[in-house]
């Protein structure tokens, strides 16, 4: 390898990601698919990978280099490198952990210190980098000798969350019997096949094997956003024979629906929903004001216990709106798109 | 034959019959009782009724039996089959403690298998809990009294704990009224603004606490858990004496593990058990 042929690839890599990552980005943008919080991180998760295509185009092989300057800039661009990646591996997993969650306070509890380890590397390498830049005997900008401690102590830092994804997926299916969409191996194979490209090759493959993953990220969410209804982020009818066909043996084939439709303010109903809507059951809009509640509850006293419960909290909101509630059982055996068709919801 | 039904009408009447912590179960909807007052004898039974609304069999636990000689016993026993016919129960089981031999031979000759046990109750008391260490932890602001949730906050926990299939000792948790827990015992996680774990206790008029239901959504369960019992040990602290029983159900494998890991050795009373294919 020799210093231009090592520039040269690296920015190639560093504008096939960016380019990657526009490219995503404007997608979502004009699909408006992912929007509000969630919008937020994914747009946070772009920007720190576009920062690192930046600063990879920026990577320099240096040799014999007693120039202060460059070794310094160059030992920048690296550090700078190093932590962003580490960082956007942890905003990944932010973003995962909110997708299935959909947690604001859970995000802001679990992961406030998450950044501490991050920062303390930082820290540390920024010194010690100083500490070689101004030495009286500089060191080439590419000696791994004052390097890979802390790429090593990085790279532990990003297994650590990328073992954490996987956690985090394993516990949501233990306890959800609907899909998740995202695969977390979708994102955590690319993101290794880069890191062993930059093994073996010395070349910025890990940037690129980022954004592959970001890239594949989003085409899974863009399968789940065919089922949503885009006035107020609820399902729509057709995800339900999606989700059971996709959770074969998981119960999802034993639920059933309850209807609560009205004629006055069904924004009122659609919040009231929402807010009451219980883990492990979907909501579902099925027409301008009948809304769906899916889920595992067949006996009699409990459907009316959720039944009269948002009747109650739509009147306690908005007194005078008319809610009618039904639910009809669905048959042993019976597939979603009969029992929809038979309780005279139109499948999109 | 005397046999009269209880309702929470006419429970007051016997109330000689019946023990406080046994009447106050008979307004609920899947309790039955009956009582036998003649001239002759006395005695009165209380069940619970399991799976009565699912597609399940329906089960018939027996929660109290008294009767003051063998006649009594069977006119009892008699009136009991007639009712749990009426609700199509296909098996009954119980766990009695304090069971006199009347009870006992009364039981045995109508065909339930009986032996000695281990009873699956653990009476503990406040201190109990109170001393182990991971109790003793200060819980976060987003745990709190149920006592300050608005009605519908309340019935989203609950929905949300139905939904997720965990109903702890409340079958008719969806039928049950707010006053049943203690408001500033029983706990709750609000995320999000929402309700995603409840420890819900209820106290019987004797006086003993009950733990009744302790659930927590993902994620972070297990975290919210330990925050609940947390609060409400360090709650129940501050309102109630030292030497206060409460009752731990170890109803289900979770319960027997969290109850062994928390008081290892610790053994229920001496109860007979039995059941009888109906």
């Amino acid at each position: 390898m020799n210093g231009f042929e090592f520039e040269i690839v690296n920015v190639i890599i560093g504008i096939v990601s960016l380019g990657i990552l526009i490219f995503t980005w404007i997608q979502n943008r004009q699909s408006n698919m992912l929007r509000d919080y969630e919008g937020r991180l994914f747009n946070a998760l772009c920007l720190l990978a576009a920062c690192e295509s930046v600063a990879t185009m920026f990577l320099t092989y240096l040799e014999d280099v007693d120039n202060k300057v460059l070794l310094a800039i160059d030992a920048f661009f690296q550090m700078t490198d190093g932590v962003l990646c580490t960082v956007l591996v942890l905003q990944w997993l932010i973003f995962l952990d909110y997708v299935l969650y959909h947690s604001r306070d859970h995000i802001r509890r679990t992961y406030r210190r998450a950044y501490v380890p991050i920062v303390i590397c930082v820290v540390i390498e920024f010194l010690w980098s100083l500490f070689n830049v101004v030495a009286p005997k500089g060191m080439s900008g590419n000696d791994a000798v004052w390097t890979m401690p802390f790429s090593l102590i990085g790279l532990f830092i990003e297994l650590y969350y990328l073992t954490a994804s996987f956690r985090l997926v394993r516990i949501y299916h233990k306890n959800n019997v609907q899909p998740a969409f995202l695969k977390v191996n979708l994102f955590v194979w690319p993101f290794v096949a880069g890191y062993l490209l930059l093994f073996f090759t010395g070349y910025e493959f890990r940037i690129l094997g980022v954004t592959v993953g970001i890239l594949i990220t989003w085409f899974r969410l863009k399968k789940r956003g065919r089922f949503l209804d885009e006035a107020t982020g609820f399902y729509k009818p057709g995800y339900l024979p999606y989700a059971e066909a996709g959770q074969k043996g998981r119960g999802m084939e034993e639920w059933s629906v309850m209807v609560f439709e009205t004629d006055g303010d069904a924004g009122v109903l659609a919040e009231v929903l929402k807010a009451f809507r219980p883990e492990n059951s979907a909501l579902m809009r099925s027409g301008s004001g009948q809304f769906l509640l899916a889920g595992s509850v067949r006996e009699p006293s409990e459907l009316r216990f959720i039944m009269d419960s948002v009747r109650d909290a739509v009147a306690e909101e908005e007194p005078g709106i008319e809610v009618r509630t039904s639910w009809t059982e669905r048959n042993a055996g019976e597939s979603a798109e009969n029992y929809l068709r038979r309780i005279g919801v139109a499948l999109d | 034959m005397g046999i009269t039904l209880l309702s929470s009408e006419n429970i007051e009447g016997y109330a000689e019959l019946l023990t406080p912590d046994v009447a106050e179960n008979l307004t609920r909807e899947h309790y039955r009782g009956i009582v036998l007052n003649t001239g002759n004898g006395m005695g009165a039974m209380v069940w619970e009724l399991l799976n009565a609304e699912s597609d399940k069999p329906t089960e018939s636990i027996i929660r109290y039996v008294t009767a003051s000689d063998e006649e009594a016993m069977e006119d009892l026993l008699d009136s009991y089959s007639d009712h749990i016919e009426t609700d199509q129960v296909t098996r009954s089981s119980f766990e009695l403690d304090n069971a006199s031999d009347v009870v006992r031979n009364g039981l045995a000759e109508a065909g339930f298998k009986c032996s000695d046990a281990e009873g699956s109750v653990l009476y503990v008391t406040l201190n109990d809990l109170i001393k182990i260490r991971a109790f003793g932890k200060r819980s976060p602001s987003y745990v709190s009294a149920i006592g300050g949730l608005r009605m519908v906050q309340m019935r989203q926990g609950i929905a949300n704990s139905i939904y997720y299939g965990k109903k702890g000792l409340l079958q008719d948790m969806a039928q049950l009224s707010r006053d049943w827990y203690e408001p500033d015992l029983s706990s709750c996680v609000i995320t999000d603004g929402k309700v995603n774990g409840l420890l819900l206790i209820h106290r019987k008029p004797s006086g003993i606490l009950v733990p009744s239901l302790l659930y927590a959504a993902e994620p972070d369960a297990r975290k919210h858990l330990l925050f609940m019992l947390c609060f409400s040990v360090s709650a129940a602290g501050h309102d109630y004496s030292p030497g206060t029983t409460v009752e731990i159900h170890r109803h289900n494998a979770e319960t027997r593990a969290i109850a062994a890991n928390l008081f290892p050795g610790a053994k229920g009373e001496k109860v007979i058990v039995g059941e009888r294919k109906e």
